[in-house]
Formats: C-alpha cells, structure tokens, sequence
C-alpha cells in the first residue's frame, strides 16, 4: 500500500484557493504579480517534493461492499474520492505546472495582467491538475466541465469578435461532451454501483464481458475523450480555440489538452481493459486527425491557425500511441505527449513575440526577420527541427518508439504515417520559418521597443529541455513505462 | 424496473433529444442555450431514476436509521441492512447536485456571449454572425 | 398518476419551449418545465435535488433568460 500523502490534494486546491484570491484584488496589478509569482515558484515545487502515493480524501479507507445488499462485483471498495500520484502524474504535473509558469510570466511581462485573467488561468491549471490526479469517474467529469469553462474564459478574454465565436462553439460543443461523459457515468455507476476507477476496472473484469450498457457506456465516453482531447470530429473547434487566444495562452491550452488527452485515454483503457475494439476506434480517429490536421496545417497561410493545426495533428500522434494499445504504444504516446508539449509551446511563444514585434502573424506581410531577431529565427529552426523528429532532438525519441510498438503490435504501416506526419510537419513550419525569417521584401514595420527578453529566455530554456531530453530518452520514458506496465492495460 | 422508471427514462431520453436538436439545428442564439439547459435537464433525470427504488424511502431523513445499537428506545429505527435494503441510493442525487450547479454557471457564461455577440452582430441568428467565416 | 401526468408535462413543454417562437413564452414554458421536473425529482424520492432543481429552475434560470433576453432585443420581437 502506498502511503497517504497531504500534499497531493493540495496540487488542486492551491491554485484554486489563489484563484479565489487573486479574482478579487481588483485593479491592484502590483499585488496580483507578487502573488502569481510566489504561488507560481510553490506551485512547481509541491510536484516536485510530493511522494508517490494515494490521498483518500476524508481518510475513507477501503472497506467491504455488503456485497448480499449491494449487488457490487468486489469484495472491497474505496468510500471516498481518491487521488493518485505515480511517474505518470508526477512527469506530467512537473510539466504542467512549468509551462503554466512561462505562460503568466510572458502575461505578467506584457503588461496585460488583471485579477481575473490570472484567475482563470489558475483555475485552469487546478482543473488539469485535477483531471491529471483524480482516480474517480465523477471527479475527473466536474474538473473537466470547470476546464472547458475556463478555457473558454481565457480565449473570451481577447475581446474580438472571432474569439467570442470560438468560444461561444467550444462551450455548445461542451455542453455535449459534458453531457455524454455524465451518461456514460450514469450507466457505468447504474450497472456496476462504482465511481472509483481502480474498483471499476476490477469489477468489469470480474464482471466478465462487457454488457450491452457497457458498451454504450465505452461509446459514450470516447465522444467525450474525443471532444476534450480535440480529435477528428472536434479538430476544427479545437484549433480554432488555439488560434483565438493570445498565442503565450494558446501555449498554455495546448499542454492542458494533450495531458486531458493522456489521463483521460489512461481512464479508459483502465476501465475498459477487456474490450479489444475500442482500441481500434481510438487508432481510427486518430489517424484521421493526423491526416487532416497535417494537410490542414500545410494550407494555411497565418502562423497561429498553421500551428493550431500542427499542435492538433500532433495530438493525434499521441492517439495513435493508445491506438495501438499495447505497454510500448501507450508508453510511446505518453512520452511523445511530452515532447510535444515542450516544443509546441517554444512555436507558440515564438507567434507571440512575432505578433508583438511585427504587429501580425499573416505569412505574406512577413519577411526579413532574421536581420531583426537572429536568435528568434534561430531557435525557430531548431524548434521545428525538434517538433519533426530530428536527432538528436527529444520528438525523434518518441517517434522512433511509435514506430517500433506500431512494428510491434503488428501494423508496420503506421509508421509510415508517423513519417510522413514528421515530413508534412516540418515541411509547414519551415515554410513558415521561411516567410518569417528569410522570405525577401517585409511589409511590416519593427516595433522598436519590444525587446522581448523573457520570451527569449523562455525558447532557450525549453530548447534546451528539448535538447536535454533528446540526449537522454531514458531519464523520462523508463518510469512512464514501468507505470504503464504496472498499470496492467 | 418499475413501469414508474421507464417512462422516466423515456422522458429523459425525449429531453436529450428535443435539446441536441435545438443544440445542433436551431438558429436562434438562446434556443441553442435553452436546447443545452435541456441536455442537462435529461441527464440529471437519467441518473435520479438510477437511484430511485420503488417502495424505498428517502435516506436523508435520519429517524429511519441507527447505525450502532438498538436500545429500546431506539425500537423503531432500522438495522444497517434493512436501512440499506430499503433506502433509495443516494449518490447519484449528490452528483445530480454537482451537476446543476456547473450547467448553471455554463449557461450563465453562454447567455453573457450570446448578450456580447448580439452586440457585435445585432443579430440572434447563429447563420448570420457564422457568415463570411472561412 | 399524477406523477405519470409530470412526466408527460415535462416532455411535452421541453418540445413546446423548443418549438414556440415567441422568445418570452418559450422562458415561461421552460420554466413550467423545470418546476415539473423538480416535482418528478421528489416522486424518485430525491428531495434535497427537488429543493435545489426549484429554486433554480423557477428562479435564477429563467431570471438570467430573461437579462439576457431584454439585454439583446430590448424586449421587442425580433
């Protein structure tokens, strides 16, 4: 038995309590600051320090089921909600709440700071937290509504016109998937008398095959993981919510929604570990977000929208990592989850200082950067060398792992989808590079006093993470595979 | 199943519906939001008539259950398992609980943007602030 | 058969207030709506959500429609 950390819960609770806090210093931007710094400095410490282990909240222990009375499957059960805090959690955390700091930190620095907007940021970072930690079904759903609800806040805050829209088609779709993630609960709970993951996955196998209820459960259920995780039917809302927003808050919700998409795709597989067809409905949606996303991704002609669909079909990578559904694949696309996230996020602050330095993100209007920003171009190079999977590059780790599971479970083809996603990748973002930073002939005007110093300190620190991961794989993969394997999926 | 259950679920299942059409087919701004209100309302439906059990009573009311001894003054009350047999099941409504307050607050969130997207459009019609969108 | 009679209610004023085109009546309806559904709430014995489902439904809900619906057409018809 694990021991019963305090601290766990606490990865949640602070930052809303902050939240609550810094909501109402109204126009007191001084203090706001301090306050988003120091919480932000405990917040990627508490990761940091917390021992692996389980919080049962209330102290419910374990205890028997009356199985005569109640009709559950297993002997013993978990009363309470529970959290738990294993490699997985504790890598993506650790990540999570980093990015989370760049992101106020490029916010604080443009003077764009109020009360509010920090507030939903930090009620977004505990919502993730949260939906990262909780092993209960209920719990996870609640996280995720308050998730959509602050990201739709966050992109709102941009005041145009198109954001409102964004956000207005986020939350409609919100509302669907909330509601289809409740049903497929409200049937997992009416048919196995269950809420926490760990008992459910025990009582569907004992429970032998899964009953007609159960699969519209699972059925349910996937919609809403392919919602929340911004897959195929989805990708369109999705990318357009990234597009919206400030690009260093875009960076922000690219993490948020591939970590939903790794802990939410773990729930399922853990719940559902017997059903061998969902795994090929996952690997179905995940190709055709790929495909689509890369050739939408090679069409546009603005940085946002372009990396917008680059960061969706990348999510889809991760997918197709749980669609293969063996250790390796499912390990894979955790550790290319990762990768993903750190570079994805360099691009995105790259937009926002383009955007700052040069006014707009339009490809056409741009050009001649590099006599301006040589160190931006040049991070921008490396960068989209890293996202496409050049050695020695963290991406080209996790890419070379897909292909050798997708070998392995027996669908070689796959990796040449993983290539030729890497190819049309790279074949994107250097076009954009391109008309950035070398194309002859600018029609945009340099504004002279963004000097951008934090954003440069930002790229270079997560190129070098990229860098450093890259160099050694096995420091981050060894423990997401050993918790796989201990996972049983 | 009660007969009682069934034609709950049926009315939560014409809810559900009623609300995706006017979600996804309607184009009126606030019958897209009356249609979402309407989704909640069939969800929470559906997981109230899990809990619910025919006959049972309502386990809030505590004079029905005594968890330790059975004193003679304490006569009328239940054992645990009889309490537990006979209770209707009580969890479900703590998530339906949960579950209102959050659709209370999206909708709130959806009517202020359905308010500030009026002010840019002047219209209601989704088709027409969608318009001229690539 | 009372309880019966609430759940045919509640079906049929949900396609009514979808149906309706008079903003104002389509609020009205959905508020008779989530009055009848806090009534079937306490028929499946789940009086504490009966409460909650009643005062939202028949006070804050069709409040904030109505804010919202002054707010955009200034009470006249579109």
């Amino acid at each position: 038995m694990l021991n019963n950390s305090t601290l766990i819960p606490l990865m949640v609770v602070l930052p809303l309590i902050m939240a609550i806090l810094v909501n109402f210093l109204h126009q007191k931007d001084k203090s706001v600051k301090f306050i988003s710094i120091v919480s932000l400095i405990v917040f990627v410490f508490i990761p940091v320090v917390t021992l692996y282990g389980v919080h049962l909240f209330s102290g419910h222990l374990r205890t028997g089921s009356f199985p005569e009375v109640s009709k559950i499957l297993i002997p013993e059960v978990y009363m309470g909600i529970v959290y738990s805090y294993g490699a997985v959690q504790k890598i993506l955390m650790v990540v999570l709440t980093i990015l989370t700091g760049f992101s106020v930190l490029a916010v604080i620095n443009k003077k764009m700071i109020s009360g509010v907007y920090m507030a939903m940021i930090f009620i977004s970072l505990a919502a993730s937290s949260a939906i990262i930690l909780a092993d209960d079904i209920f719990n996870f759903f609640v996280f995720t509504e308050i998730l959509v609800v602050a990201q739709a806040a966050l992109v709102i805050a941009v005041q145009e016109a198109k954001s409102f829209k964004a956000a207005f088609k986020y939350m409609i779709f919100g509302t669907i998937s909330g509601a289809s993630i409740l049903l497929g609960i409200a049937l997992l709970l009416g048919s196995y008398g269950l809420l926490n993951i760990t008992d459910l996955s025990h009582a569907i196998q004992a429970g032998g095959a899964l009953t007609p209820i159960g699969l519209v459960a699972v059925a349910l259920l996937t919609l809403g993981w392919l919602y929340e995780s911004g897959l195929f039917p989805f990708h369109i809302i999705k990318s357009n919510i990234y597009e919206n927003a400030r690009p260093e808050i875009s960076a922000l919700l690219q993490v948020q929604s591939k970590f939903v998409l790794v802990a939410m795709a773990l729930i399922l597989f853990r719940v559902f570990s017997g059903y061998a067809l969902l795994k090929s409905v996952i690997l179905g949606f995940a190709i055709f977000t790929v495909v689509i996303g890369s050739v939408m991704a090679l069409q546009q002609v603005e940085l946002r929208k372009l990396l917008s669909f680059v960061a969706v079909s990348q999510a889809g990578l991760v997918a197709v990592g749980f669609g293969l559904g063996t250790p390796f694949g499912i390990a894979a696309g955790i550790f290319h989850a990762i990768n993903d996230v750190l570079s994805m996020a360099i691009l995105f602050f790259i937009a926002s200082f383009v955007y700052d330095k040069f006014k707009t993100t339009k490809l056409d209007e741009l050009g001649e950067g590099l006599q301006v920003v040589p160190l931006v171009g040049f991070v921008m190079l490396l960068a989209t060398l890293a996202i496409s999977g050049v050695p020695p590059f963290n991406s080209y780790q996790s890419e070379w792992r897909l292909i050798q599971a997708s070998a392995q479970a027996g669908v070689p083809e796959l990796g040449i989808l993983v290539i030729l996603l890497s190819v049309a990748t790279f074949v994107a973002i250097i076009k954009a590079f391109y008309m950035i930073f070398m194309k002859p002939g600018s029609k945009v005007e340099v504004n002279k006093e963004v000097r951008g110093n934090l954003t440069k300190a930002i790229i270079v620190i997560l190129i070098l993470a990229c860098l450093l991961i890259g160099l050694f794989p096995n420091m981050v993969y060894d423990p997401i595979y050993n918790f796989v394997v201990s996972l049983g999926v | 199943m009660e007969p009682f259950q069934v034609g709950s679920f049926l009315t939560a299942g014409v809810l559900i519906v009623t609300g995706l059409w006017a979600l996804l087919m309607m184009d009126n701004i606030l019958k897209k939001i009356i249609g979402a209100n309407l989704i909640g309302d069939g969800v929470n439906l559906v997981l109230i008539t899990i809990g619910y059990r025919p006959g049972g009573f309502i386990p809030e009311v505590m004079h029905h259950f005594h968890a330790t001894a059975t004193p003679s003054s304490y006569s009328h009350l239940l054992e645990f398992g009889e309490f537990a047999s006979n209770a209707s099941y009580s969890l479900p409504f703590a998530l339906v609980l949960t579950n209102i307050v959050i659709g209370a607050s999206t909708l709130s969130v959806m009517l202020a943007l359905a308010v500030v997207l009026y002010n840019k459009y002047h219209t209601l019609s989704v088709h027409k602030m969608f318009e001229g969108e690539d | 058969m009372f309880d019966y009679i609430l759940l045919f209610a509640v079906a049929l004023s949900a396609l009514m207030a979808i149906i309706q085109e008079n903003l104002y009546k389509s609020i009205i309806i959905l508020t008779f709506e989530s009055f009848s559904l806090a009534a079937i709430f306490h028929f499946l014995l789940a009086t504490d959500v009966a409460a909650v489902q009643a005062i939202l439904g028949a006070a804050l809900l069709p409040g904030l429609f109505i804010v919202a619906l002054y707010k955009t057409t200034q009470g006249r018809d579109e």
